[in-house]
């Protein structure tokens, strides 16, 4: 990987997932979703910046390339 | 459900507070500077903090106890109320019920005096009675005995109280002792970073594991145990299953060296910032590790053939953890985003690398730390050391070291009341085979730069 591809990556622009129906960033969901979270560290924790829980691919995520899955949650 | 959460979360007196600060860590940044102001005025002004930070006394007899208790529990009851207030603004910002937290709270300051008491006894390090330990192992037999009751759990809110109990601990580090040891633990925590890293990764990959799965046990294990763990499983796109499956390894891990560190480094005789070195290298949380170094450092003065100060202990291990690994948690997630995305087969749909989570991500009671040690190193600057210790040391430091104390015995408490092992994700033979490949190539590291490369620094550290 050369710095040219890094830079490339880290100055494209993508749609957000924030407002998809299967996205959720509430800690406590987050904490019961990821069982044991809460024992040594928290969903509410700085490191966790802005991380989700995307419930359609089944993954932690930060939210930031939106897939061909996005779903307005006012759709729901 | 979620959009209900969320809903919930948005209005009433928690919006007003979400605005201080909707992480954790910002709240124990304004308590843990709070304590630290309040302590510095009321020092300035001839005064001190010290009628709030109330500790059991030593004791040979129960019926010492019972004097303390009742000449004292104005002092006692104060403290509850100073530590409810405060906390009770942080969970109401984070989204918590305080109507649930309140009792909750209340019984868990009730053991953490327990724990205290027992501590404080003549015969605690006879009987190997540190406090961290005793309210670690009293939790774990607790929580996995019988359930606790929802409104209970509410309280354990280990991760606050042990980021509160680190920006306190700020204080007691001179910012000079932070300049001087710093570089040098930030070199030995970058070598240990980076092999263990690459000893669990590599190791993960040769047996199969997704590259994702692998990174996020690596950094588990490399930096920072679970808050490394969840921060790259966010950057990197992990799936949920294996970001469950790391943090039981890690949780396991982390409690076995929570007992195990200090019984080698005791059986070795390892001077306190030695020990507290090697803690900080080898230990996977900073909760876990504050408990091991805590309870080392208990033996200084107490335990022959154990040299140093207790001080030592917890002062080196949080050079080496949180200022030498824990700085790294936002760099380790933007490299390891961008090879994820570059590099890597099969994208993982809803992360992007992205610079800004460099900063997102620092772990922002840090900063707190470094403000603390600051504040009261300016505050002390003109002093002699003659006047520091008569005055400064029982004025002004030693009241945020016993409230220090106590926010770390509501951490442990919480640690081992919150750790039922029979919840925790199952952890396959793979991943929990690689991890342990790294815990070994960690610890033997780690022994080699804390006691025979950097050892006459960890061993004078401060002196």
């Amino acid at each position: 990987m050369s710095l040219f591809t890094a830079i490339r990556v880290l100055a494209s622009s993508s749609e957000p997932c924030a407002g998809c129906m299967h996205f959720t960033i509430a800690p406590d969901l987050i904490e019961r979703e990821l069982r044991g979270l809460s024992i040594l560290s928290s969903a509410h924790a700085s490191v966790c910046a802005d991380d989700g829980l995307c419930r359609h691919h089944d993954r932690m995520i930060n939210g930031r390339q939106r897939c061909g899955a996005f779903s307005p949650a006012t759709a729901g | 459900m979620t959009q209900a959460v969320e809903a919930a979360q948005g209005r009433g007196p928690a919006t007003i507070l979400r605005a201080l600060g909707a992480k954790e860590d910002i709240w124990a940044i304004w308590i843990g500077l709070s304590i630290v102001l309040a302590s510095g005025v009321l020092f300035t002004s001839g005064a001190s903090l010290r009628w709030l930070a109330v500790l059991p006394p030593k004791w040979s007899d129960p019926s010492q106890i019972a004097v303390d208790l009742a000449q004292n529990w104005p002092r006692y009851g104060a403290q509850l109320l100073f530590w409810l207030a405060a906390f009770s603004l942080s969970v109401t910002a984070l989204g918590q019920q305080v109507r649930r937290f309140v009792p909750a709270f209340a019984l868990l300051y009730l053991a953490a005096y327990g724990i205290f008491i027992l501590g404080q006894w003549e015969g605690a390090v006879r009987y190997n009675l540190e406090p961290p330990l005793v309210a670690l192992f009293a939790g774990l037999v607790i929580a996995n005995s019988v359930r606790l009751p929802l409104w209970l759990t509410s309280t354990l809110r280990g991760e606050l109280y042990v980021k509160t109990g680190i920006v306190l601990l700020g204080a007691t580090v001179p910012f000079s002792l932070i300049a001087l040891a710093g570089p040098i633990a930030i070199l030995q925590a970058s070598i240990i970073s980076i092999v263990t890293f690459s000893i669990i990764f590599l190791a993960a990959v040769k047996f199969g594991l997704d590259r994702r799965f692998a990174a996020t046990l690596g950094v588990g294990g490399a930096v920072c145990g679970v808050s490394a763990a969840i921060a790259v499983a966010g950057a990197v796109g992990a799936k949920k299953e294996d970001t469950s499956v790391t943090i039981t390894i890690v949780i396991v891990w982390a409690m076995a060296m929570i007992f195990a560190l200090p019984c080698i480094a005791r059986a070795l005789s390892l001077p306190t910032g030695i020990a507290g070195a090697w803690i900080g290298t080898s230990e996977f949380a900073d909760a876990a590790g504050i408990a091991a170094a805590q309870a080392y450092g208990g033996f200084a003065g107490k335990v022959a053939g154990i040299e140093g100060t207790s001080d030592q202990a917890l002062q080196a291990f949080t050079l080496m953890k949180v200022v030498g690994r824990d700085v790294w948690i936002g760099i380790w997630a933007v490299i390891l985003a961008i090879v994820a995305t570059t590099r890597w087969e099969a994208q993982a749909p809803g992360s992007r690398p992205n610079i800004g989570e460099i900063w997102r991500r620092f772990p922002k009671f840090i900063l707190g730390f470094f403000l603390a040690s600051a504040l009261i190193t300016a505050l002390t600057a003109h002093y002699s050391l003659a006047d520091y210790n008569r005055a400064a040391i029982p004025g002004l430091i030693a009241p945020i070291k016993d409230l220090r104390s106590w926010a770390f015995i509501f951490c442990f408490l919480s640690i081992g009341l919150t750790t039922r092992f029979s919840t925790l994700a199952a952890a396959g033979r793979k991943p929990f085979a690689a991890f342990a490949i790294g815990v070994a190539v960690n610890l033997i590291l780690g022994f080699i730069l804390s006691v025979h490369v950097f050892g006459s620094y960890w061993a004078g550290l401060g002196q």
